[in-house]
């Protein structure tokens, strides 16, 4: 029939004019999904082993063997430059390096996962490695250094959940650089903090409640400072009336009540 | 890997370890416990678009539950606790699922070839040593998950376990900051100690209570006013079962009793035994006729020595060819019956005690036989087991008449809310009272007999529930411990109250009194201190005084022979600034109303140096496990504040109040 001979005719006409970009398409379409599963197989591959290394590197760094792991920082970080597990590995092999007494190489470790990890999505491992950072400027004595390095990270309110290690660290860079005052607003306000958000019973939170007690302490503070005021007051019948206003003996805090405010305390360090 | 985790099982390893293991070990083995019910499959959080369910949770739960009455069979949480517990639990779900939305999100993935490595070293797969496919999927079955599902939260798990390592593993310490620590850790202190005692009022102002002012009672009073509040009150009825007691009022008669000393007789009987010993002429059992003939020759030979007179000790420790028990005369010691040879043991216990056997022959040789006792066989009598075969019965029988007399309590007093006699009279049990207790615990009389039971917090969470106490009916049947239950209602409630004056004058005066000699003592104590600051020398204000300074050296921070208070006033005195020049503090003492005057005349820092090496690691990894943990808390908490979280509170507690086993 002429009908059905006309549509041939004009299939062969439309093949003849789209049949190159058609096969093309189908060819470009092929090539890159069969490119981009090679190179997404590749590019897992490369991760999988990866993560076998840095694998390796914890338990190594958990048995102590920092010899071990600093060898295998020396090819992990040219191997995989830019891996999930550069900036983990980076805190690892800081830790190595701190172990074997390399300062500086632990410093190149912890610049690296500074700068790697903004772009792995994991913030707060910038902030972990900047927060060490800091602890080896404290060590190396660059007190200005470590503190600059802590208030860039406590001004950064993303790293709020890691403000009472900032702020403990910064007390011991005041303290050790000799500014005492400071260093003891610095740890008073971190226990009043807790105090007021009643924190709860943690073994470890006691701990560090503990450590920053025994860190004030060692700043020096006299229980009863007797200014030239309080004395007028404790010789007259004034002290009576003053204290009559307190609570039951058994329940007031003793050192408290008669001291007045912490800061206002002289205070010695050695 | 087992190996390794026990050979590192401290510091941060510990925390990591700890951590990766919870969560998937106690989801493990949940799907055997709990079958869910219709809609058991709701979720009760939703974290990063994952369904927490309300079976994971529920399953956990259990298991903990579990695992706590394993190791404190009566261990009780009140309905408050339950609650906080399984916040806790759907936390560290939470946390868990966030730590693995972490790690994936980031591109970390874990090799099926480490996947596999795994399972294959776990030893809870093999078949003769071997891993096994089979193995492997049967046990994985068994515990109604897919081994796709298995494999799929062992990655997970291996995930969560590589970050939580890298941030946890991250802490290090400077050398710096662990000297500092051990410097201000070990720091010793010497000091004296002038303590004031407490001074008595003057005659001139004898403080009886006229010549207490009035206008200042009323105001220390006020003052206190919430001392002097009284919580809410109320008193028990109560009528309780005690298994221990039934057991005690059930009586029998010895006819009873016998049978059942007969029964078990056997129980009661020693049988005979002796005490042997032998000389052995060893041999083979094949031995042929000629050696026998010769070996029971030599032991009639032995024998007629003996009877001639010698000695069957010195001629056994001589000839016989048993050298275990050669050595000691032949001495086999106390022998029963059914252990030895058959012809040995027929011949050892026909002998009269001191005679000698024939020569026996029994499979290891030839025998001689001496029995140097006799040890009759002993029958235990009746009257001497009487009390204890009559305990065992009254506990049998109690057990059942416990259990009846339980359920009886249980129904009664659940269809007669509003009274407890109906079961008490059913039952002959007499209704108890209590003193008032509080929702603390009891109130008065602490000492009280019975206020074991009336203290117990089931009792007390019982007796303040709102079905009790406002709605006036039976509590619940409560077993508070095992084989003992009550059933209570309460009476005489009494609402939180404020005491007049005149009930608690006493009171109030004591503590107005106790405040004024708080003020006399701190007075006379800052002014020595002040003398002290000032120069004057210690002797002369201890002679006046006519006190010593109590001399204090090389003490700890954790010290335990000085009160808590006085190590901290001690401790945080600042350093004196010469040898001879101490610094002074003081401190009154609320416990004993004394004042204690400090001289502080040295603070030697602790130093690192001179530590041991062993322990200076120790505390550095301790030191390091804290600030890895401190960071991973920190870590945590900051991805919880990215990750989309939706709890629904509605879920969560679900059924979980009522036991599902």
């Amino acid at each position: 029939m002429a009908g059905e001979e006309e549509q041939i005719e004009s299939l062969k006409k439309w093949w003849s004019e789209y049949g190159k970009a058609i096969v093309t398409g189908v060819l470009v379409g092929a090539v890159s999904v069969g490119g981009w599963s090679v190179w997404q197989n590749h590019r897992n591959d490369r991760i999988e082993r990866a993560s076998v290394e840095y694998h390796e590197m914890i338990e190594d760094s958990a048995e102590g063997e920092s010899d071990k792991v600093l060898a295998r920082a020396e090819t992990f970080f040219d191997d995989y430059p830019n891996s999930p597990y550069t900036s983990l590995a980076s805190l690892l092999a800081a830790r190595a390096a701190v172990h074997s007494d390399d300062t500086e190489q632990a410093k190149t470790h912890l610049q690296r996962a500074i700068e790697h990890s903004d772009d792995t999505k994991l913030p707060e491992v910038n902030t972990i490695a900047r927060i060490q950072m800091a602890r080896l400027q404290i060590d190396a004595d660059d007190f200005p250094g470590a503190l600059s390095t802590l208030d860039r990270i406590d001004s950064d309110p993303d790293s709020e959940p890691f403000r009472n290690l900032v702020i403990e660290l910064k007390g011991d860079a005041q303290r050790l650089s000799g500014d005492i005052e400071a260093a003891r607003r610095l740890y008073r306000s971190l226990l009043d903090e807790k105090e007021a958000e009643d924190a709860d019973d943690d073994p470890l939170q006691r701990e560090i409640d503990r450590r920053l007690n025994a860190k004030i302490d060692d700043l020096g503070r006299i229980a009863e400072s007797l200014s030239s005021d309080d004395m007028v007051d404790s010789s007259s019948d004034s002290d009576d009336s003053r204290s009559s206003g307190d609570k039951t003996p058994a329940e007031g805090a003793p050192d408290e009540d008669a001291s007045g405010d912490d800061d206002s305390a002289s205070s010695v360090d050695g | 890997m087992l190996q390794f985790i026990r050979d590192k099982a401290t510091g941060w390893v510990a925390w990591a370890i700890v951590i990766m293991l919870t969560i998937p070990f106690a989801l493990w083995g949940v799907h055997q416990y709990y079958v869910p019910p219709e809609g058991g499959y709701q979720p009760v959080a939703i974290v990063n678009g994952d369904e927490i369910s309300y079976y994971t949770l529920r399953g956990l739960y259990d298991n903990r539950r579990q695992q706590m009455r394993r190791s404190d069979p009566n261990a009780y949480l009140t309905e408050e606790e339950q609650a906080a517990e399984r916040r806790d639990i759907l936390d560290e779900l939470i946390d868990y699922q966030v730590i693995i939305d972490t790690g994936s999100g980031a591109g970390m993935r874990v090799s099926d070839v480490r996947l596999s490595e795994s399972i294959r070293e776990g030893s809870g797969f093999r078949s003769g040593g071997e891993f096994s496919r089979e193995v492997y999927e049967n046990v994985i079955r068994n515990q109604g998950i897919s081994v796709g599902q298995y494999e799929e939260d062992l990655r997970e798990s291996f995930l969560q376990w590589q970050v939580v390592s890298g941030i946890v593993g991250a802490g290090f310490i400077s050398s710096t900051e662990l000297n500092d620590y051990l410097r201000i850790e070990g720091q010793k202190r010497d000091f004296s100690l002038l303590t004031l005692p407490v001074i008595e009022p003057d005659d001139g102002e004898r403080t009886d209570e006229e010549s207490l002012d009035e206008a200042a009672i009323q105001a220390h009073f006020e003052d206190n006013g919430d001392t002097y509040i009284v919580p809410e009150r109320v008193r028990l009825r109560y009528v309780e079962i005690s298994r221990d007691e039934i057991a005690a009022a059930i009586d029998t008669d010895d006819e009873e009793l016998r049978a059942h000393y007969e029964t078990r007789k056997r129980e009661f009987v020693t049988e005979e035994t002796r005490n042997v010993s032998h000389i052995l002429i060893s041999l083979p059992s094949d031995a042929d006729d000629e050696a026998e003939e010769k070996a029971k020759e030599d032991l009639v030979a032995i024998r007629d020595r003996i009877v001639a007179g010698e000695s069957f000790e010195d001629l056994a420790t001589e000839l016989s060819q048993d050298p275990g028990s050669a050595q000691s005369g032949g001495d086999l010691g106390v022998v029963e019956r059914g252990v030895m040879d058959a012809s040995f043991e027929a011949a050892a216990f026909a002998l009269d005690a001191d005679a000698l056997s024939d020569p026996v022959r029994s499979l290891f040789g030839w025998h001689l036989i001496k029995v140097t006792a006799i040890n009759e066989k002993q029958v235990t009598p009746f009257e001497e087991v009487r009390e204890q075969l009559l305990e065992e019965y009254r506990q049998r029988e109690a057990e059942d008449l416990y259990a009846e007399n339980v359920d009886t309590l249980a129904n009664l007093s659940y269809e007669n809310p509003e009274s407890l006699e109906v079961a008490a009279d059913e039952l002959g049990l007499e209704i108890k009272e209590s003193d008032y207790i509080g929702r603390s615990g009891p109130i008065s009389d602490p000492e009280d007999n019975d206020s074991s039971a009336i203290s117990h917090p089931r009792i007390l969470e019982a007796a303040f529930s709102e079905d009790v106490l406002e709605g006036g009916n039976n509590s619940d049947m409560i077993e508070y411990e095992p084989g003992k239950v009550v059933v209570l209602r309460t009476f005489d409630r009494q609402a939180e109250r404020r005491q007049s004056l005149d009930e608690v004058r006493q009171e109030v005066i004591d503590s107005l009194e106790a405040e004024r000699a708080k003020d006399r003592i701190v007075m006379q104590g800052r002014r020595i201190l002040a003398d002290l600051r000032g120069g004057k020398d210690p002797k002369e204000v201890a002679e006046e005084v006519e006190l010593e300074w109590s001399v204090h050296e090389g003490v700890e921070r954790s010290s335990f022979e000085l009160s808590e208070m006085l190590i901290e006033a001690a401790f945080r005195i600042p350093r004196p600034e010469a040898e001879d020049a101490p610094q002074f503090d003081g401190i009154y003492d609320p416990d004993t109303g004394e004042y204690l005057l400090i001289s502080l005349s040295a603070v030697i820092d602790g130093d690192s140096d001179a530590m041991e090496e062993a322990q200076r690691d120790t505390t550095k990894e301790r030191l390091e496990g804290e600030i890895g943990q401190g960071m991973y808390d920190a870590f945590l908490s900051s991805r919880r504040k990215v990750a989309h979280i939706e709890i629904f509170e509605e879920n969560i507690d679900g059924d979980l109040a009522s036991p599902s086993f």
